[in-house]
């Protein structure tokens, strides 16, 4: 994935205000199907696919033993198989996982697909009106995480609802060979090529985990990027007695955080962030928000402190940082009707 | 004679036929007789008499006639249906009643039902029901129902607010 | 201004305190199938995170509005997108 195409600005306005189209090269894609399907994903995956129906998708963590995070999944549900989705970044650990993991099982069949398959995604309050043309039915039935089998240019498309910037998002995984005929469609009905730095943008103002980005230089565990509510109870996922024996230990809380207008150059991952003059945590990432005129970001901070409303500061600088509740600010699309 | 006083049933705020205009429902689904109470778009209360002859009966249960649990929530469901009816007829006309039926809100939720006795051919059920907090073109509704002095049932369910016409 | 390492405790002490109180509440009046110690503080409400739906909001508010006196109107649906921004309302209204 590039990480801009014009400016990162120009970009940002699309995804924020009409909509932007991105193409996902490189994402992992994985089909399973067989009998021992659905358990294997349980397994694999920290959610259960039992009661995914035809035509949906859910969003699933891949753990390592050790509970730390390799990708968040999307698990579409197709009826005859499942596809499993991951994000560029993520793609050939997630995948050489995925396929290792499979050895377990004696009836599932897990397949890389990623050479079949090209991913271009749709992004913004506009975007509907773009997936609409592709749907023979009303665009506002397709639900959020929800996918369709789509007949396009002689071939199957699987178009799904799914997106990372908060505004309304649609995903469209076509063969390999006809990508770049979809990708000139796309673009010739008004859909702007955005890269990978207004996506993280819009991706921290909604509050929605980069993994590639948010850490702080090594592996994290759901807890670490307030992803534990992708931890279905009751699922014996891999990596689960490793994460419960962690959370036994003291660990630093994920807050959110608005810089004072005062400071003029993001802070790097790492940086120190201090209560009077004691360190109480660690910047994990950190945006420039073209809305809210200011660096915004993640950090970890220790238990006894976190908190939303709290006034730290940034060592180094000493520029001051407030912890806010998320998200950072409201996508367009919501209370935008579809259709 | 029982030796119980005898009381005659409450007075109508809105007869049957009125209820009608308001609801969309029909036989034999059109369940409440009369409105004795009514604070539109906040509370109501009506009566429903509860009979042998209801082809309701005749399956619930052969030899052991019990008027269905579910139904006396429908009839809360319909009471609400009523207390925002008449709000909307009252606001578009100033009467009670107008023909609002088209508009009718959904039922969205059933919560915390419960039946305490069952209630049998001959009993006459006074049912209550009273608005609650609204979110969300949501609205909640308390309702109850009770024979003589006895609650029968009470529930708590979220129905959607009217159509704007 | 920021704070010292005391004031910066005492205050997440006490705002802790109420995000627990929230975080068992929506558990035990939705019943939902989740440990309330494992809701992040700025885990979503609806769509991603507790995945709750449009009946599930009628419920909180109720819930919201017996324990702590705080109402939540259509108003306020930004107040609705994560845990934190309903703890925020609530402290709002009662401070």
């Amino acid at each position: 994935m590039k990480t801009s195409y014009t400016t990162t600005d120009e970009e940002y306005s699309a995804l924020r205000h009409h909509v932007g189209l991105i193409g996902y090269d490189g994402a992992g894609l994985v089909t399973v199907s067989g009998p021992q399907a659905t358990a294997y994903l349980g397994r694999v995956g920290t959610r259960s696919v039992d009661f995914l129906l035809e035509g949906q998708s859910t969003s699933s963590l891949l753990l390592r033993e050790d509970g730390t995070i390799i990708a968040e999944a999307i698990v579409h549900c197709r009826g005859t198989d499942y596809l499993v989705e991951i994000w560029p970044a993520q793609a050939a650990e997630a995948v050489a996982h995925l396929l290792a993991a499979a050895t377990a099982f004696a009836e599932v069949t897990v397949e890389d697909a990623g050479a079949q398959y090209a991913v271009l995604a749709v992004e913004g309050p506009s975007s509907f009106q773009i997936a609409q043309k592709y749907l023979d039915f009303p665009i506002a039935s397709l639900a959020y995480r929800s996918c369709a089998a789509v007949e396009w240019g002689g071939g199957t498309v699987t178009l799904s609802r799914t997106g990372i910037t908060g505004e309304y998002g649609y995903k469209f995984i076509v063969p390999s060979g006809d990508a770049s005929r979809l990708r000139a469609e796309l673009l010739e009905l008004g859909a702007v090529e955005c890269g990978k730095d207004a996506l993280d943008i819009c991706r921290m103002e909604v509050r929605f985990a980069n993994l590639e980005r948010e850490h702080t230089g090594g592996p994290v565990t759901p807890f670490d990027v307030g992803l534990q509510w992708m931890l279905d109870a009751g699922q014996d996922f891999a990596g689960l007695d490793a994460l419960e024996e962690s959370r036994r230990q003291p660990r630093r809380s994920p807050v959110c955080w608005v810089a004072d207008a005062a400071l003029e150059t993001a802070p790097p991952q790492g940086t120190a962030i201090e209560a009077g003059d004691a360190e109480v945590g660690v910047v994990t990432h950190c945006v420039w928000s073209p809305t809210l005129d200011r660096f915004i970001g993640t950090a970890v901070v220790d238990g006894g402190v976190a908190a939303s409303g709290q006034d730290f500061r940034l060592a180094g600088g000493g520029t001051a940082v407030r912890t806010i509740s998320a998200p950072f600010l409201t996508a367009t699309s919501l209370g935008l009707p579809l259709g | 004679m029982t030796g119980q006083p005898l009381s005659a049933p409450a007075r109508a705020v809105l007869t049957a036929d009125e209820i009608a205009r308001l609801l969309p429902h029909r036989h034999p689904f059109f369940l409440l007789d009369r409105i004795t109470a009514l604070e539109p778009g906040a509370s109501a209360e009506a009566l429903k008499n509860v009979t042998a002859s209801d082809g309701v009966l005749a399956g619930h249960f052969p030899g052991r006639m019990l008027y269905p649990g579910v139904l006396l929530v429908e009839c809360v469901a319909q009471l609400a249906a009523v207390i925002y009816g008449s709000a909307a007829a009252q606001s578009s006309t100033g009467d009670l009643v107008a023909d609002v039926a088209d508009r009718v809100g959904y039922l969205a939720e059933i919560r915390q039902a419960k039946f305490m006795k069952p209630v049998f051919p001959g009993d006459q059920v006074v049912f209550r029901a009273q608005s609650g907090p609204r979110l969300g073109g949501l609205i909640s509704v308390n309702g109850q129902a009770s024979v003589g002095r006895e609650l029968v049932m009470t529930a708590r369910l979220a129905v959607t607010e009217l159509d704007q016409p | 201004m920021v704070m010292t390492l005391d004031e910066a405790t005492r205050r997440a002490t006490a705002r802790q305190d109420l995000c627990s109180q929230v975080k068992q509440l929506l558990v035990d009046r939705l019943s939902l199938d989740v440990d309330p110690q494992a809701i992040g503080d700025d885990q979503p409400l609806f769509g991603r995170g507790l995945e709750l739906d449009s009946i599930d909001t009628l419920e909180l508010a109720m819930a919201v509005e017996d324990t702590f006196g705080v109402t939540v109107t259509d108003d306020d649906t930004q107040s609705l997108l994560s845990l934190n921004r309903l703890v925020d309302h609530i402290e709002g209204a009662r401070a």
